[in-house]
């Protein structure tokens, strides 16, 4: 049966330690000044002394009405059978058109491929082979989880069945399976 | 393979050093190793090992590609690590494949610190270092020799050397780093090896503890469970760390901790909050405490440390009342003020009171296998470690230069594994005890880490002799006369480590790739073959690593191959145990090593050493108006004075900012990412600035580990803000360095 | 700053080779409908205009589609955009009436430059046909163009709906207008010293009034905040002051006095459509 891959981010539990970032970068071999994924820190809220900050990690967000994919001249931009969004690096012409589409501004042009990189979930190097994305596995704060939605009893729909998953921008209708627990943070 | 007989026949020969290639270095006659060979194209292979992009060792497993490390990810047997490895962890292959590594031995050929160097052999280098250690020897006598490196397996090797030439003074880093907590836990104890239990704790207070920017995986995985489960976090600190942010945050005035402490004691006594049965049963000298601590009030100490009474009340009687599974946490980086050490002992008495020790969710000895000897049902699951034998080494004819041992004087409770290392420096510029002329560096970068930055340029440039061995061009490389240019972590063997925490463990570091410059050495061979050529042969009694590992492993059940396979090792089946976890009264005789027996909450030896048989408060001065208290801290993606050359590191954060609050900026006119001058005294300091609320704002704050000098680093050169430029040397009662009593101006530069 | 502390900031994809290759397609398609029309309604009072418009329209187009494709990521590849067809795509739909309107434009352009010459005649019969349907290749070419940001419905700025009627992007009309009045602009450039251009004036001044209505149409549909930042200046400096409003005035002061005033005037009529595709492609990534 065809998953439902999701990956949710526990923002009150994510300290910002770039462990992710890093390890994305290894295993995806992204090139130098460019990623796939960053947790930057979210503004500074609140004055001296009651403030509060947490860390937002930023990827493709895997939407379900993708913008990438609907604009994509070449169809390079596609779901595959478990709705994660890939790139068909054969097809692609870089035209750049999915990177204007992308309301998170989740991907990018490889400088060394010249094709368009994103986030894959880690779908060939991990995923396919039943293990973990490469981010989630070395996540120090405990605060990714990834699994499939289709499965009542996994992980990811357990927790999403007691917590309030979100996604970002939810008005644009584009369908993410990226959620984000807000909960024990101040937005 | 003919040519691996060809080279062991010549390695420890002393002529042919320069010939080593590709990974041979790190072969062993016993068991060819697979890890260092080149792989075949295409092939892939996992390689259990440790991680060093930190001292802290963290199990590893090295995914090799094509020959090549594409990528490392956490030991996945390792349950207290569950796989999990740092950012810097991650960024491994990014230093072992910086081709800004050194790869050749250097010796320096124009004056210091100009950075003109002749890159020579390995046979040029011994024979260099060898002839001016010998002079300096004879000269001045083998203590005028220092050593001084970061703790850790390399200093057996390292040390070895001024040992056998009769130096006293080797030095760890520690006194810039953990050394007050580590005098306390012994003077307390008598034992340094004292952990918290972290991940079962309901409470944990952090006195500046910074568990999620200060990482150690194993502890910041803990907290984070902790907190998971719903313990409470509370973070004193001058500035808002990411620790604060994922709890209560207190922002205390920098230096005043020990005002709370006591008030926490004064409170619990007051409202009979602690533990009465644990200190009599266990403790000594607890009355002599709650004298000392009658009048640190709530009252007196919101006025010391700026965090109203009620808040005190309210945290003392939430920690009391998660007794016993609460943590007051000891800290790690405990070099605030001169009187840390006193500050360190309060927490562990107020820890005492709840009688924390032993008990899921508070302290507990560390458990090796010769620690399990004293229960004999649990005995039967390890083995210590064997060692290799030494002749003794001659004994030195003076004293140390920081007076450890010395009774009477604080330098009689000073561990002189350790010692004052920023007392070097003094003995080099002043010559007070004696003068200190040669200087052997290792895996220690002094001119960012030791106070006073341009105090200790100048004392390099007094010295006969600098020696220092690095994987990069340091900023202390740049002023040596002789460089040695390591291989990394990722290239070599290195003795077995005990990690033992709750249970035994041992952790193998092995080879993931062969040697990718040639021209480096792993430390052990380095210091074994300029011993060799100093004619000290005799200390280095192991052939090679596989040598020196058997012996290590000899009295265990385990071999050599064995931990290549499996990288760590722990007593399957056995569960981490806590002595008093069903018996409140269990004996802790094998746990407390002092000369009591008990917890010495007043202890002769501190009263003999310092006068303080208990902790003494003093009262630091505050920053006036117009000047700020400095403090530092370490940010997530660096380690300390390391990383901020490596390449994918110094992508995420290639430089740091000076941080203060925006009423203070508005007083001075700044505006957020100004150009600044941060001066103290006759000191100056460029940086950028960072307003922000998190802060207070009679404080500044800057992430340790930037403003590298050395021209090497092309990426980080001259990036950022050295703290320690701003800091004099001042050496605290236990040896320790003195990081945040410093306070600066700034201006608009 | 730094990947920790640093607020991600949003990057842009489609930067100025993009910009200036819609403002080209929309200058040829603006000139061809120049040429084509002065063709079928009065070829014989400008033969000049025509042979301008024609000209201006293949050497945009051409410089255009090479700029389009020198700034793809794999240049080399470029011809996977005809194997490779969405439909749903607007760019995939684009670059087949792009190419269409280019080989039409080509031939187009031959036959004109024949026109003169008397042998080839009959070849002159496809003349007509040519010219109108390239009319819809070239009114195709400047929507799309539109039509290429607006079908980015997740965009704020580029999907903004005409007068809110969500069904009618506003982007493809206002493109329209601006490659019409651009690309005649252009072609009287190159026609400047044919004699009396009045009527063209005439209908380029109704062209700049349609504009500035729609673009105040804009200005009151969308948020504020696109007409804040660093691309204000080149909307308030550029679109409406250089582009509109003054080259109004010169012509209406041109008209009025019978002065000849086409090359200042058309001049900062292209500069003002080059500043419109600037703002508009720059603006929906900013924010
Ligand atoms: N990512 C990363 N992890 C590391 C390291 C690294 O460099 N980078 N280094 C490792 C090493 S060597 C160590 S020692 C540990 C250190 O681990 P920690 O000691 O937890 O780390 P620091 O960030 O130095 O924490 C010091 C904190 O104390 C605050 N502070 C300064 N003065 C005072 C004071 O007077 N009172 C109080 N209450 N707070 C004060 C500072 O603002 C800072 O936030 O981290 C280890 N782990
Ligand atoms: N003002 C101020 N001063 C401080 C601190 C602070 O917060 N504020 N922090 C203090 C603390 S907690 C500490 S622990 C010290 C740390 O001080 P250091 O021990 O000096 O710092 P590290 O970054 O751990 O490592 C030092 C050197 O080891 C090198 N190295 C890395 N791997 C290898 C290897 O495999 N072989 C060899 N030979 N070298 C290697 C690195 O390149 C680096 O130059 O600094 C202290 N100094
Ligand atoms: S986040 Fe962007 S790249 Fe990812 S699926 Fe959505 S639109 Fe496509
Ligand atoms: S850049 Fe590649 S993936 Fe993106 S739209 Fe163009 S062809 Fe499709
Ligand atoms: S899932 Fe894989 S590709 Fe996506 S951010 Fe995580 S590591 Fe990178
Ligand atoms: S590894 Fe986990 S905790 Fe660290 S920044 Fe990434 S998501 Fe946050
Ligand atoms: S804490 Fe990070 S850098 Fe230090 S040893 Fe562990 S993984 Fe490596
Ligand atoms: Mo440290």
């Amino acid at each position: 049966m065809a998953k439902k891959y999701t990956m949710i981010i526990n923002l009150a539990k994510c300290i910002g330690c770039q462990a992710c970032t890093v390890a994305c970068k290894f295993e995806n071999n992204v090139p130098e000044g460019q990623y796939r994924t960053k947790t930057p820190a979210t503004e500074l809220k609140g004055t001296y002394p009651n403030v509060s900050l947490f860390f937002i990690k930023e990827a493709c967000q895997m939407c379900q009405k993708a913008p990438c994919v609907s604009v994509c001249p070449t169809k390079a931009s596609y779901y595959n059978e478990d709705g994660v969004v890939l790139v068909d690096v054969d097809k692609c012409v870089g035209c750049m058109y999915c990177m204007a589409a992308c309301p998170y501004n989740a991907r990018f042009l490889n400088k060394e491929t010249g094709v368009v990189d994103k986030c894959t979930f880690c779908y060939e190097s991990k995923v396919s082979k039943g293990e973990k994305p490469a981010c989630v596995s070395t996540c120090v704060g405990s605060a990714l989880m990834f699994g499939d939605l289709n499965d009542p009893l996994s992980e990811a729909s357990q927790f999403l069945t007691k917590h309030k998953g979100e996604v970002r921008k939810p008005e644009l209708g584009t369908s993410p399976r990226v959620y984000y627990i807000y909960e024990g943070v101040v937005r | 393979m003919k040519r691996r007989n060809f080279l062991k026949g010549i390695l420890y020969g002393t002529g042919a050093t320069a010939a080593l290639v590709g990974g041979f270095g790190t072969f062993s006659k016993h068991s060819p190793l697979k890890a260092g060979a080149t792989r075949a194209e295409g092939e892939e292979a996992t390689v259990f090992s440790a991680c060093e992009m930190c001292r802290n060792q963290c199990p590893i497993a090295v995914k090799v590609k094509d020959g090549k490390v594409c990528k490392i990810e956490g030991h996945p047997d390792d349950t207290a690590f569950g796989g999990v490895i740092c950012a810097r962890g991650n960024a491994g292959p990014s230093l072992l494949y910086d081709p800004q590594r050194i790869k050749k031995p250097m010796i320096r050929t124009g004056e210091r610190g100009e950075g003109k160097f002749k890159e020579v052999s390995w046979d040029e280098a011994y024979t260099y270092i060898t002839d001016k250690l010998y002079n300096v020897k004879d000269q001045f006598g083998g203590e005028a020799i220092a050593l001084a490196s970061r703790k850790g397996p390399h200093d057996w090797f390292f040390r070895s050397i001024g040992r056998a030439l009769g130096s006293p003074n080797v030095f760890s880093h520690e006194a810039t780093c953990p050394m007050t907590r580590s005098v306390a836990l012994d003077t307390t104890f008598g034992t340094e090896g004292i952990q918290a239990d972290y991940a079962n704790t309901k409470y944990l207070i952090s006195i500046g503890r910074n568990w999620f920017e200060g990482i150690h995986v194993a502890q910041t995985r803990a907290v984070s469970k902790a907190l998971s489960k719903g313990a409470k976090l509370v973070v004193l600190d001058p500035r808002f760390s990411i620790t604060a942010a994922k709890g209560e945050w207190l922002p205390i005035k920098g230096t005043t901790d020990l005002a709370f402490v006591m008030a926490m004691a004064n409170i619990m006594i007051e409202e009979n909050l602690y533990d009465q049965d644990f200190i009599t049963h266990y403790s000594e000298g607890f009355e002599k405490w709650a004298e000392e601590v009658k009048d640190k009030t709530p009252e007196w100490a919101e006025k010391e440390t700026g965090i109203s009474k009620d808040t005190i009340i309210r945290i003392t009687r939430e920690f009391a009342a998660a007794k016993p599974n609460a943590i007051l946490d000891f800290g790690w980086r405990t070099a605030y003020t001169p009187n840390d050490y006193q500050l360190r002992r309060a927490i562990l008495i107020v820890n005492m009171m709840i009688g924390n020790l032993e008990v899921p969710g508070g302290y507990y000895k560390t458990k090796p296998a010769n620690f399990l000897k004293n229960f004999p049902d649990l005995a039967g699951n390890a083995e210590g470690l064997g060692g290799v034998a030494q002749p003794g080494f001659p004994t030195p004819i003076k004293g140390r230069i920081d007076g450890t041992g010395v009774k009477g004087t604080p330098g009689q409770i000073i561990p002189a594994y350790d010692g004052a290392v920023g007392k070097i420096i003094e003995s080099i510029l002043t010559e007070e005890p004696y003068p200190i002329r040669a200087w052997l560096v290792h895996r220690f970068n002094p001119y960012i880490s030791l106070t006073d930055s341009p105090r200790v340029l100048e004392a390099f440039k007094k010295l006969d002799l600098l020696v220092t061995c690095d994987v990069y061009m340091t900023d202390t490389a740049y002023f040596s006369d002789v460089i040695l240019p390591e291989c990394t972590y990722l290239e070599r063997y290195e003795p077995i480590f005990d990690m033992s925490g709750l249970t035994p463990k041992y952790v193998i570091r092995q080879p993931a790739v062969p040697l990718v410059y040639p021209d480096t050495k792993p430390y052990w061979q380095i210091y074994k073959e300029l011993g060799e050529r100093m004619g000290l042969g005799d200390y280095f009694g192991f052939e090679d690593m596989a040598d020196f590992i058997n012996q290590q492993l000899a009295p265990t059940r385990l071999t050599f191959e064995k931990m290549k396979e499996i990288g760590v090792w722990t007593p399957s089946g056995m569960k981490g145990f806590y002595i008093r976890e069903n018996d409140s009264k269990a004996s802790l005789d094998n746990v407390l090593s002092t000369p009591s027996k008990k917890i010495e909450i007043f202890s002769e030896h501190v009263e003999e050493a310092t006068k303080q048989g208990v902790p003494n408060y003093f009262s630091h001065p505050q920053p006036e108006e117009g000047t700020f208290r400095f403090v530092q801290g370490k940010v997530a993606v660096h380690t300390n004075a390391g990383t901020a050359n490596v390449p994918i590191l110094n992508e995420l954060m290639p430089t740091n900012t000076l941080w203060m609050n925006p009423v203070s900026c508005r007083k001075l006119d700044l505006k957020d990412g100004d150009d600044i001058v941060i001066s103290a005294g006759n000191y100056e300091q460029k940086g950028k600035l960072k307003m922000t609320e998190g802060i207070r704002p009679d404080s500044v704050f800057c992430y340790h580990g930037f403003g590298r000098i050395s021209p090497e680093l092309k990426r980080a050169f001259g990036k950022g803000i050295n703290g320690n430029n701003l800091i004099s040397n001042e050496i605290g009662i236990v040896g320790n360095a003195v990081t945040s009593t410093t306070f600066v101006r700034v201006r608009k530069a | 700053m730094d990947v920790i502390w640093g607020v991600s900031t949003n990057e842009i994809a489609w930067g100025g080779p993009i910009a200036f290759y819609l403002f080209l397609a929309g200058i040829a398609g603006g000139a061809f409908l120049t040429a084509s029309l002065t063709d079928l309604f009065s070829k014989n009072q400008y033969p000049k205009v025509i042979r301008s418009g024609v000209l201006i329209a293949i050497v945009t187009i051409i410089i255009g589609l090479g700029l389009l494709v020198v700034d793809l990521g794999r240049p080399l590849s470029f011809w996977k955009l005809l194997l490779h067809v969405n439909m749903g795509s607007v760019m995939s739909i684009g670059v087949f009436i792009v190419s269409g309107f280019t080989a039409l434009a080509v031939v187009y352009g031959y036959l004109i430059w024949l026109g003169g010459s008397a042998q080839k005649r009959d070849l002159q019969t496809f003349r007509k046909p040519v010219a109108g349907l390239g009319i819809l290749f070239s009114i195709g070419t400047a929507t799309y163009t539109g039509f290429l940001l607006s079908a980015v419905t997740t965009n704020d700025f580029w999907y903004t709906p005409f007068l809110g009627i969500t069904s009618v992007p506003f982007l493809p009309i206002l493109f329209l207008v601006s490659a019409t009045s651009t690309g005649l602009a252009a072609t009287l450039i190159g026609a400047w010293n044919s004699g009396d251009l009045t009527a063209y004036k005439k209908v380029d001044m109704v062209l700049i009034i349609l504009e500035l209505v729609l673009i105040s149409i804009l200005y009151l549909s969308v948020h504020p905040i696109f007409f804040s930042g660093s691309m204000a200046v080149l909307f308030w400096l550029g679109v409406v002051g250089l582009g509109l409003i003054i080259p109004l005035l010169i012509s209406f002061y041109g008209i009025t006095n019978h002065k000849n005033v086409v090359l200042p005037v058309c001049t900062m009529v292209v500069i003002g459509g080059l500043s419109l595709r600037y703002f508009v492609v720059y603006t929906g990534q900013l924010f």
